[in-house]
């Protein structure tokens, strides 16, 4: 379940949203004047894994930035399976979209760890259905990989 | 629409940036000021917010380049012995550049409007801060769309700190209850250091406490059972219990202290101790001052992490009213991965004129092992009544 990391070093810990939520996304994001429940900038919050879930995989979010869309994007952060396509990667690298967290850069390694949960099919949970695994009537039609 | 942009990023840069704590603090005072509690210079048991009368004749008389009086209104009313007012405003001007498009980014803008007060019965107190709540974005660009959350707490009027106070004399035991930070760590007025952003305490993460401790000259202790913002659902949802030891050394020229604290949260919990230490060098007008602290992340169901947060840096006082502190500081998300380090350097320079104002200049730098480093400057004038 690890991801390899530069350095001679490896990461060990779970590309698992039950490890993300609380040690990565809730005390990054869910600041009091941002993603906090008080606050909920964009309607996304972080406060609780459950709507930190909801805010990255199921609700949408409009990006203000011109360089990334002129026509207000309205669309989900991830984009389960695609983390190059997910915009939430994006913004953590400050890659044609605002930083996120603007406050601090996040470390690569954390960022990894998101992009394998997303690559991992961005479940909520590891037994939910891999929804990357492709149906074997999709199987040389262009599904996701 | 570029404009709209530019304009919504230089708020979130301001917001997450600059908002202060609400309850400022000099932790470089202490010691270097001739002070060795900072409940001495605030009525505050663990330091921070509305300042003591001793507190202010420090300001107006040794602490400022210019000697004036630092009592409220510049002592232009007395007031009743039972009441204590007090108003701090603070405006700024941040530059930044986080590597990301449309850098780099400036605003100049009100910071903070606070107003304090304390109500004194015998031993016993109530004291308040007030003010406005800052916030990013929200509105600009259209309305949040209708199935996302919405904000929980529209009103901008936060009350930062609340609470009421046993405290029969300045120093033995005191008791006090409702919403303030637990006595933990460095209590340093910046608060996106790793040492408060990361262990519980960044802006408006007050919790709402049943606290106790001792106050002596030579030592101090606080214990701390803390409950989540549940009023304003501003801060973490943790509750826990936090603990702050800390003995004078060298003829009260030095101190060190010891903490632990373990916060329950809705997905996991995590336990975390530290040390912090803090020298003064009388000779060279310098006060070195650190703190290091693990933290070990219990996420229900899976695996645990360790992590580090940690600070180490010198105030220099070279002259009345000249402050310049320089520090270093590295929080890494896992301890056995040193590509999950974020590391920063600050450099701060304080200038008290005269009672009741301050001219800040920081500049601060912080860098991940790969991608640009985000570089932050902040000029912010300080005026308290």
């Amino acid at each position: 379940m690890g991801v390899g990391a530069g350095c001679g070093t490896e990461d060990n810990r779970p590309a698992e949203w039950s490890f993300i939520a609380p040690v990565i996304m809730t005390p990054n994001c869910a600041t009091a004047s941002c993603h906090s429940s008080g606050a909920a900038v964009s309607g996304l919050d972080f406060s609780t894994p459950e709507r930190g879930y909801e805010s990255l995989v199921d609700l949408n979010a409009t990006s203000f930035y011109e360089s990334e869309n002129p026509a207000k994007v309205t669309r989900p952060l991830v984009n389960p399976c695609r983390p190059d396509q997910s915009r939430i990667i994006s913004m953590m690298r400050a890659r044609g979209a605002q930083r996120m967290p603007p406050d601090r850069p996040m470390s690569q390694a954390d960022i990894e760890l998101v992009e394998q949960w997303i690559l991992n099919g961005a479940r909520k949970n590891p037994d939910d259905k891999d929804p990357c695994l492709v149906p074997a009537n999709m199987a040389g039609t262009g599904g996701t990989p | 629409m570029r404009f709209l942009g530019l304009l919504v990023g230089a708020l979130v840069l301001a917001t997450v940036t600059l908002v202060p704590t609400p309850a400022q603090a000099y932790p470089q005072w202490q010691f270097s000021s001739g002070t060795t509690r900072c409940s001495q210079c605030h009525f505050s048991p663990s330091g921070g917010g509305q300042l003591t009368n001793y507190g202010r004749d420090a300001i107006g008389e040794d602490l400022s380049t210019w000697e004036g009086d630092g009592s409220f209104l510049h002592g232009a009313t007395e007031l009743p012995d039972w009441l204590k007012l007090g108003l701090d405003f603070r405006g700024a001007f941040v530059a930044g550049d986080d590597g990301g498009p449309d850098q780099p980014k400036s605003v100049l803008f009100p910071m903070q409007m606070d107003g304090h007060l304390r109500l004194e019965f015998d031993a016993f107190s109530f004291n308040a801060i007030g003010g406005f709540r800052a916030q990013a974005r929200k509105t600009e660009g259209g309305p949040i769309p209708e199935n996302n959350f919405q904000p929980g707490n529209e009103n901008r009027l936060v009350s930062r700190e609340h609470f009421v106070s046993w405290q029969p004399s300045t120093r033995g035991a005191y008791v006090r209850a409702g919403r303030f930070f637990a006595p933990f760590g460095l209590r340093m007025a910046e608060h996106l250091v790793y040492v408060r952003r990361d262990l519980g305490f960044n802006s408006l993460q007050e919790t709402y406490n049943l606290s106790g401790g001792y106050l002596e000259n030579e030592w101090e202790a606080h214990v701390t059972v803390f409950a989540p913002d549940f009023v304003q659902n501003t801060g973490l949802k943790e509750k826990g219990v936090a603990a702050y030891y800390e003995k004078r050394l060298l003829d009260e020229t030095a101190g060190i202290a010891a903490q632990v604290k373990y916060a329950m949260g809705d997905a996991g919990a995590r336990a975390m101790g530290g040390l912090v230490g803090k020298l003064f060098i009388e000779s060279a007008h310098l006060l070195i001052l650190g703190e290091g602290n693990v933290i070990h992340q219990m996420p229900d169901g899976t695996d645990a992490a360790q992590q580090f947060a940690g600070l180490f840096g010198a105030s220099f006082l070279p002259v009345r009213g000249i402050m310049f502190t320089a520090f270093g500081e590295r929080f890494a998300s896992d301890l056995l991965n040193n590509n999950a380090a974020v590391n920063a350097g600050t450099g701060l320079l304080s200038w008290f004129p005269y009672p009741h104002f301050e001219v800040q200049l920081v500049g601060r730098m912080q860098a991940a092992s790969t991608g640009d480093p985000i570089k932050t400057f902040l000029a912010q004038f300080h005026y308290f009544l």
